[in-house]
């Protein structure tokens, strides 16, 4: 099974990663690529959107948990929206992710971003 | 047609050549076969003219002798005997051809009042005698006498036909014989005689009887021939005696038709035979010349031979070069095959020798580098494996030492038989994330811990590693299970850079009491297991996996044990141990896999439920490491 990623980069300072079908130890080294990518940009936010990501193991695991320590040392966030129940009871054994992190809708997501955005607005005036 | 290379080439290039060479050849020889007919034909239809003319002249010459001698009778009526004998001595002196020369009377004009026919002939030689032919009876008037008869009959003068004469010297001859007038009425002939032999001898040279001359007479009989015996012979008896009717027939239209050649089988010779003849006029003669068919074309016939040697020249120059110029190119095609075969055969050292730059000379270039570039790949492959081998035996040996970190799969309380433990661990790879690990402290408590560690391999081996000594270095100074676990995770957390995490549950356990503690770190929960097949799952809150949320809180639980429950520990391993349609085992199997050995030792309960496990995967591959951990209490027995 491979893993398939999309980047979605339309709504700076947000990044969107796409992720479907079978994230593990052989297809985990793509995503850590593909993140250190994202991260360079130096984005406010990376959301990963699981919606299409059938299986997680614990390397898929590590993979986001990283990501998610280089953010919080920049001040930024990982978001994870539409997490399917196979992979959310993953994440709940390991229960490693912040619950302010985990988005149930994109709506629930999209909310949340215009929200940071407008606090970075009237931080910066 | 199955050919090698040299087999095509001989015959895409030299046959066609030998082909268009022998064509040219046979046409050539074809001409010349033509050419030689008519030059033949022409210069011997020629020769044979000139000769009987030559001939002709000749009797024309002897006959004068006599037409002149006949004139003079008729001008001088009255010559005297003895000058009539000395006329005819010098008649036959006057040619060496003439043998003899007579005048004969008729009987009523005769001087004597008789038959009287004197005649002059030649004895030998040097010697000429005179007689009367008519002298001992002889009567030259008979019908057989041609020489008197025709003349004097037809009133001209005319040559006889061959003839033995008996008389005066048994030798065959011819006679021209010219009529003379006394007072308007024919008085007799003069004659002249030619002896045959001598004519033959005069006539023909060498050259005439090699090549087979003959003179044919009106009377279709031989006249004479190149061979001696056939003189005065008739041609019926030659074609009788040669078993041929159609010599006669072809005698008789030379008579009729000559000048001219025709074309038979020969008359004494298998071979054909070419016969040219033309008439002799006088005399009413034909002249014959047989040539043989090979005689003809010998010339030619050499010439063939010449065209022949000139063809198998060409052929043996022409398959030299051939031979010379597919050794070129078969030779080294040659060297390619063997070559490939040693390369087919393992042996990659050849090198092709390669002048020039043909293509073959090319292939030879790119085979030697292809053996080149098998060699590089076969030593980067020898390398590659030396290299993986090391790798393998190296990780044969960590993963030695990895399982001595851990303590043995089976334990008892040796001393009081209050607990046993069981354990399996199987990495997916050589070596892995997962432990387990167990002791008893010395406040009576049998702590026991299960880890995973985050993905598979030897990253996870390492971090493991770090964890277990973790562990060890802080499980003698155990307050309880919760406490241990923030501890170590605050330390798993520092310099965590991959962010490596563990998986992580531990169990104390209480023996005098059955008192349980439990603590865990994102791990699947404990399932206990009473000697009559409850199951329960022990859920405890749950702290999240170590090494991710630094001064995370792991609040841990509490529970009682009664005496024979069992607590089974494992890890993902187990739970997602997938067959091959990716079905997982799954909690419910687990259940079931253990209510099974619920009254087992730990030993058999751990052994039953991995038998289980390996029966559900059926030899599908295995994805994860395998651990299981087995801890039953007896009770507090002293």
């Amino acid at each position: 099974m491979s893993l398939t990623i999309e980047l979605d980069a339309s709504k700076p300072p947000f990044q969107r990663l796409r992720l479907g079908g079978h994230l593990d130890t052989a297809t985990a080294p793509a995503l850590e690529k593909k993140v250190d990518e994202v991260l360079a940009t130096k984005p406010l936010a990376v959301v990963f959107d699981l919606a299409g990501l059938e299986y997680i193991s614990s390397a898929g695991l590590r993979a986001v948990f990283r990501a998610q320590k280089v953010m919080h040392a920049a001040n930024g966030e990982v978001l994870i929206v539409n997490m399917q129940p196979a992979v959310q009871k993953v994440f709940d054994i390991v229960k490693a992710l912040p619950l302010k992190s985990v988005f149930r809708s994109i709506e629930e997501l999209d909310e949340y971003l215009d929200a940071m955005q407008r606090k970075v607005r009237e931080e910066n005036r | 047609m199955r050919l090698n290379l040299r087999g095509k080439i001989f015959a895409y290039v030299a046959l066609p050549v030998v082909l268009i060479l022998g064509g040219a050849q046979a046409f050539r020889v074809k001409q010349l076969y033509d050419d030689a007919t008519v030059t033949t034909i022409e210069r011997e239809q020629a020769r044979i003219q000139r000769e009987a003319r030559a001939l002709n002249d000749r009797l024309r010459e002897v006959a004068r002798i006599a037409s002149d001698t006949a004139t003079f009778l008729e001008l001088n009526p009255a010559l005297a005997q003895d000058r009539l004998l000395e006329l005819l001595r010098r008649n036959v002196a006057a040619d060496r051809l003439v043998y003899g020369s007579a005048v004969a009377f008729a009987p009523a004009a005769s001087p004597t009042g008789g038959l009287f026919a004197p005649y002059a002939y030649r004895r030998s030689a040097e010697q000429i005698e005179t007689m009367d032919i008519a002298r001992d009876g002889y009567d030259y008037t008979a019908a057989q006498w041609q020489w008197w008869q025709r003349p004097f009959e037809r009133g001209y003068a005319v040559w006889t036909d061959a003839y033995l004469d008996d008389g005066a010297g048994n030798v065959w001859m011819v006679t021209f014989s010219a009529p003379f007038k006394r007072d308007g009425i024919p008085a007799g002939v003069a004659t002249v005689d030619v002896a045959l032999p001598t004519l033959r001898a005069r006539v023909f040279d060498a050259e005439a009887a090699r090549r087979k001359m003959f003179v044919l007479g009106a009377d279709e009989r031989m006249v004479f021939t190149h061979d001696r015996s056939d003189i005065g012979v008739p041609l019926a008896t030659i074609a009788q005696r040669a078993g041929r009717p159609d010599i006669l027939a072809s005698g008789r239209r030379m008579l009729r038709d000559a000048p001219g050649h025709t074309v038979a089988r020969g008359w004494d010779s298998a071979d054909r035979q070419w016969i040219f003849y033309a008439p002799v006029v006088s005399s009413g003669w034909v002249l014959g010349l047989r040539v043989d068919e090979s005689e003809v074309f010998g010339a030619v016939r050499r010439r063939v031979l010449d065209a022949a040697f000139e063809l198998a020249v060409a052929l043996v120059v022409i398959g030299v070069a051939v031979l010379f110029v597919t050794r070129r190119i078969t030779a080294p095609l040659a060297r390619l095959d063997a070559a490939a075969h040693r390369v087919a055969q393992g042996d990659l050292a050849v090198t092709l020798r390669a002048e020039g730059s043909d293509e073959i000379a090319r292939l030879s270039r790119s085979f030697t580098a292809m053996a080149r570039a098998l060699i590089e790949r076969e030593q980067a492959l020898v390398a590659e494996a030396a290299a993986r081998e090391k790798i393998e035996t190296e990780l044969a040996l960590a993963k030695e030492l990895q399982r001595s970190m851990l303590p043995p799969g089976e334990a008892h309380d040796a001393a009081f038989g209050r607990y046993d433990v069981a354990a399996v661990l199987e990495p997916a790879r050589a070596v892995g994330g997962d432990f387990f690990d167990y002791v008893v402290t010395q406040d009576g408590r049998l702590v026991f811990v299960i880890g995973d560690v985050s993905d598979k391999g030897v990253p996870a081996a390492l971090f493991m590693v770090r964890a277990h000594t973790l562990l060890r270095s802080l499980a003698g100074r155990l307050v309880s299970p919760a406490d241990l676990l923030a501890r170590m995770n605050d330390a798993l957390c520092a310099d965590n850079e991959r962010c490596m995490f563990v998986t992580f549950a531990c169990g104390a356990l209480e023996l005098s009491s059955g008192r349980l503690e439990l603590a865990n770190a994102g791990h699947e929960p404990a399932l206990r297991v009473s000697r009559d097949g409850r199951l329960a799952w022990l859920e405890v809150d749950n702290g999240p996996a170590l090494g991710l949320v630094e001064g995370a809180p792991y609040p841990g639980a509490q529970a009682r044990l009664e005496p024979g429950d069992a607590l089974v520990l494992y890890t993902d391993g187990v739970s997602e141990a997938f067959d091959a349609h990716k079905n997982a085992f799954g909690r419910e199997r687990l259940e079931g896999a253990v209510r099974a050995h619920a009254q087992a030792s730990a030993l058999e309960l751990c052994a039953g439920v991995v038998a289980e496990l390996r029966r559900f995967v059926a030899g599908a591959e295995q994805s994860d490491d395998i651990t299981l951990l087995v801890v039953r209490w007896h009770g507090a027995r002293a």
